[in-house]
């Protein structure tokens, strides 16, 4: 049981980082990995012995869990849950506990095996995005902007209130996903765009061009929504491809600018004089530019007069009757011949048209074409600028473009600063933004200014009146009317924001820490396993930064002919299964080759699969000594299955002989007993022959057992030297045979000078041996280098070896031809020969190829250069 | 494979590479009286296979190592392939190697040593496996 627990102990023990508790079915722990120590704070010893209820913050947890995995012969075998467990030093944490049977031969549970994987930064992390998305949603419901994100498809990933108030129509087909071009023509239908109606080529073009802008934006856009909505958009492509978009209705801005710039083009460049009075008051409201210049009175002036004090002609009463039918209604304008009297005192006859103006204020009287209503319109729009101004909760501030100076500063940046309105009017930017001087602050302004950018946007720091300051993020535009330029800045305390981000990175580095202490490779992915984070092992196991493999498919830098197998590994993932390992070859960026067991594991949020995190542990020394290990195991069977053939051959062809003169001695009795002579002869001679047959063998078995057992003695020598030695022992069979033999071969060599002079002579004597009965033995000995090694062939013009026996003659008494009659041996000559080859780190081979005769090529190892 | 009738004169082949044990048999057969015994002799297996497809065969003494075959092994296997169904028995000076446990998985039906060959044995081994032959419409389901 406990070597089976050990086994996936060690097994876990190298693949997680995670504490693993192993139990017996009594929960009483058995063992623990290194990291359970280091988790919970117990040694090992401590644990052993110890429930597991001890690790358990709360006792109805364990029992808990401990009533779903009871009885253990149940078919459900693994639990899945969370916990809070309770450290040594009192401390608890929240972790995921994965708590499995372990099984024997006969799949009987004999113990318990948990996984605990502490969830403390991982909950920390999931409360913080909550949080920030919470911050990001309320922010964005604050603002009266109309903000809209589309993802890189272009499809809807959120937008906050005030868009979709701004397009009514399409408010209820506004949910995450939907296409921009849907929403588009949504609108488009319900008749938001009656721009698209005017436009050359009917709403298609319009579609397109919009869908242009919409794609490359460029600046801002004005847009006509319904027949009396204005809105601004300003579009912006993130380096993630996003969309991002803000919509600020101008309704009230284009209407005061237009009303603005329309009264002020006919008031004040009329060259008529042009001024209004109050028909109740009598006084003046609007004189324009050419009746100024003419009364020489400035506008403060006139104001506080009526033009009875410049029509010395004209009385109280008489103005009345003049006025009288613009009254009634019957006339809609009068004119009348009259004086004014300028500010020097002069006099000059007028001709004054008259009208009455119904304005919501009051009535006015318009000479000249003068309009008091658009002037109080003025006013009014102004103020209502004012209140939307002052009821946002964003900082927002107007100030001249030319001075400075603010115009306008609404209650959240009053609130903020701690300045009255009346202080404010006398400050401009530079008074709290201590980071900026007049010449940084006016160069920042001026692309705004030259009309280069529609906006700027740019952190800085205000201060308050009490001398703190806060950090802010600002988007400043620019405001013409026709009174002047005026830039606007959308002003937003970031501090939370930054306190946020400070926060953040703070558990960033923590996290970089812990991973970068780690001798793993570490990944995060999508599920389709592009990359969102990489470890320094890992980056440095490719050879790339971190950065550069950011965003690239991971399954990029595993070998094509795996790549399917990498992804068929991540496709098997379940929430039920949520890891898998993965062996994996890779080569670093110098070339070694690294085995990698990738451990993935898939995190799921409500069944669907969100990322991937991967934990890859170099195993290249593990696998190597696996692998020599089966090749050591491998090696060892070869050589017992030969050695078992060996003392086979052995015991077999020695016994033979032996069995055959114990027969025939048998027989000889049993003839010699029965008085039948005849056989004797021949059971006599066949007795002498297995005699002899047997001696040899014994010879042979000795010659080998002396050979092949011999100490190397290597020296330096040629081996022409050691081919002249074999020749002169087999000086006589040479002889007798009429041989003729060519050496062609003279390289130096070290080796055993004996046992080479060995082989060759057993090779030449096998020459001249199996020759051709009809014709005298060649032999010729040649010889080739290689780059680490010599060859040498031996090749004879005899009766050749079948291709088939190509191996099986170098077998100890092997031998081709039993009739000893033409063939003596005892087959271990060849057997020999491969000993000594070996024995000197070659080979030996027959070259099965070679025709009309034999050809045996050895290869021995030459020295290094 | 002859019939019932037939076992007063029983057909053995002995494949072997020593004439050695061709003298040795003939004589051991010599000295049996029944069954009679017609002994045939050859040198390798691709006699043997000749023989098997070409004479009335009742059994083999197949010698383990018959150059250039390795064993048994290789050898039995082509008399099964030529269509022999008689028993085969492996002989061989030495029948303690391991591989000879596994001689039914080869087509042999015994294994002997060649030391254990005498008379005895020989009678017993051919009255073992040459009577009550299967009828010929026998299948092998049966067996």
């Amino acid at each position: 049981m406990f070597d089976e627990a050990d086994r996936l102990l060690k097994a876990l023990y190298h693949t997680l980082p995670d504490p693993v508790v192993v139990a017996g079915k009594d929960r009483i722990i058995i063992r623990v990995n290194p990291a359970a120590e280091r988790v919970f704070g117990y040694s090992q010893e401590e644990f052993a012995g110890m429930s597991s209820r001890q690790l358990y913050a709360v006792g109805r947890d364990w029992e808990r869990i401990g009533q779903e995995i009871f009885p253990l012969d149940s078919a459900d075998r693994i639990y899945r849950g969370q916990s809070v467990f309770r450290r040594k030093d009192g401390t608890t944490f929240e972790g995921a506990l994965t708590l499995s049977h372990i099984t024997d031969e006969h799949d009987a549970t004999v113990g318990l095996l948990a996984i605990t994987h502490d969830l403390t930064d991982v909950l920390a992390v999931q409360a913080e995005r909550l949080r920030m998305e919470t911050i990001l949603q309320e922010a964005l419901a604050s603002i009266p902007e109309g903000f809209v994100i589309f993802d890189e498809h272009d499809r809807l990933l959120l937008c906050n209130a005030a868009y979709r108030d701004i397009y009514p129509n399409s408010a209820e087909i506004m949910v995450p996903g939907v296409q921009f071009e849907a929403i588009l023509r949504h609108s488009l239908r319900t008749g938001l765009y009656p721009e698209a109606d005017r436009m050359e080529g009917g709403t298609e073009a319009w579609i397109a061009a919009r869908m242009t802008q919409h794609r490359n934006p460029e600046g801002s856009i004005i847009q006509q929504v319904g027949t009396d909505r204005w809105v601004q958009i300003a579009e912006r492509v993130t380096p993630d491809n996003l969309r991002v978009a803000v919509r600020t209705d101008i309704t009230a801005l284009l209407q005061i600018k237009s009303e603005t710039e329309a009264l002020g083009r006919i008031l004040e460049d009329a060259q008529q004089e042009i001024y209004a009075f109050d028909a109740v008051s009598l006084r003046y409201t609007l004189v324009n530019r050419g009746a100024r210049h003419n009364l020489q009175y400035d506008l403060a002036e006139l104001r506080a007069m009526s033009p009875l004090e410049i029509m010395p002609d004209v009385s109280r009463e008489r103005l009345a009757e003049l006025l009288a039918p613009l009254v009634d209604g019957s006339k809609t304008f009068v004119e009348v011949r009259t004086t004014h009297r300028r500010k020097d005192g002069s006099i000059y006859a007028c001709a004054v048209r008259l009208e009455l103006l119904d304005l919501n204020r009051g009535r006015s009287y318009v000479a000249f074409v003068e309009d008091i209503t658009e002037k109080v319109e003025f006013q009014s729009a102004s103020e209502r600028l004012g209140r939307l101004v002052n009821g946002v909760t964003q900082e927002i501030y107007v100030f001249d473009s030319r001075t400075l100076l603010f115009s306008l500063v609404n209650h959240g940046a009053r609130n903020n600063l701690q300045y009255s309105t009346e202080q404010l009017r006398q400050m401009t930017p530079l008074d709290i933004k201590p980071e900026f001087d007049h010449a940084r602050f006016t160069a920042l302004l001026a692309p705004l200014l030259n009309g280069d950018k529609p906006f700027l946007e740019f952190r800085t720091v205000h201060r308050r009146r009490d001398g703190s300051t806060y950090p802010c993020s600002i988007r400043i535009e620019m405001l013409v009317t026709g009174s002047g330029s005026s830039f606007v800045a959308f002003v937003e305390d970031i501090t939370e924001k930054l306190q946020s981000e400070a926060r953040l990175a703070i558990k960033r580095r923590n996290f970089e820490t812990l991973v970068s202490s780690l001798p793993d490779a570490i990944a995060r992915a999508h599920p389709d396993t592009t990359l969102t984070y990489v470890n320094e092992v890992y980056a440095q196991l490719v050879g790339l930064s971190s950065e550069e493999m950011i965003g690239r498919r991971y399954v990029e830098f595993v070998p094509a002919e795996r790549r399917q197998l990498a992804l068929d590994n991540i496709a098997v993932l379940t929430p039920e299964s949520p890891m898998s390992d993965f062996e994996q070859v890779m080569l670093d960026p110098e070339g070694d080759e690294h085995v990698i067991l990738w451990s993935d594991l898939m995190i799921y949020e409500k069944g669907r699969a969100v990322e991937i995190v991967s934990v890859g542990r170099d195993i290249t020394e593990r696998h190597a000594a696996r692998s020599h290990i089966a090749q050591q195991a491998q090696e060892l069977a070869l050589r017992n299955e030969a050695l078992e053939q060996f003392t086979g051959i052995v015991s077999h062809d020695l016994k033979a002989p032996l069995r055959h003169v114990r027969q025939f001695a048998d027989m000889i009795r049993e003839d010699a007993a029965t008085g039948r002579l005849d056989d004797l002869p021949m059971l006599t001679t066949q007795m002498q022959a297995s005699v002899v047959r047997m001696e040899r063998m014994i010879g042979g078995l000795l010659e080998y057992s002396r050979v092949a057992y011999k100490f190397i003695r290597p020296e330096n020598f040629r081996i022409s030297e050691a081919i002249a030695e074999a020749r002169n022992n087999l000086a006589p069979m040479i002889e007798e045979t009429g041989a003729t033999v060519e050496v062609a071969a003279g390289a130096s060599l070290t080796g055993d000078f004996e046992l080479i002079v060995q082989m060759f002579q057993n090779l030449m004597a096998n020459s001249l041996k199996y020759r051709q009965a009809d014709h005298p033995p060649h032999i010729r000995i040649s010889e080739s280098a290689g780059e680490n090694h010599l060859e040498i062939r031996i090749e004879d013009n005899g009766i050749g070896i079948p291709a088939a026996e190509a191996e099986n003659i170098f077998g100890v008494f092997h031998r081709l031809h039993r009739d000893e009659s033409i063939y003596a041996g005892a087959g271990i000559g060849l057997a020999l020969c491969r000993k000594v080859s070996e024995s000197h780190g070659g080979s030996i081979r027959l070259d099965p190829g070679f025709a009309g005769g034999s050809r045996f090529v050895v290869s021995l190892p030459t020295p290094a250069a | 494979m002859n019939t019932e009738s037939a076992r007063d004169n029983i057909h053995v082949l002995l494949v072997d590479d020593d004439p050695n044990e061709n003298l040795i048999l003939q004589r051991l057969f010599r000295n049996l009286t029944t069954p009679t015994i017609s002994l045939e002799y050859v040198g390798d297996i691709a006699k043997a296979v000749e023989c098997v497809t070409q004479s009335p065969i009742d059994i083999v003494l197949l010698d383990n190592r018959l150059v250039p075959n390795n064993d048994f092994r290789e050898t039995a296997p082509q008399l099964r392939n030529a269509g022999f169904t008689g028993p085969i028995g492996i002989i061989s000076s030495d029948i303690t190697g391991q591989y000879f446990q596994k001689f039914p998985e080869y087509g042999a039906d015994f294994r002997l040593g060649k030391d254990e060959i005498d008379a005895k044995t020989i009678a017993f081994i051919l009255e073992e496996y040459t009577r009550n032959p299967l009828p010929d419409d026998c299948v092998e389901d049966y067996l």
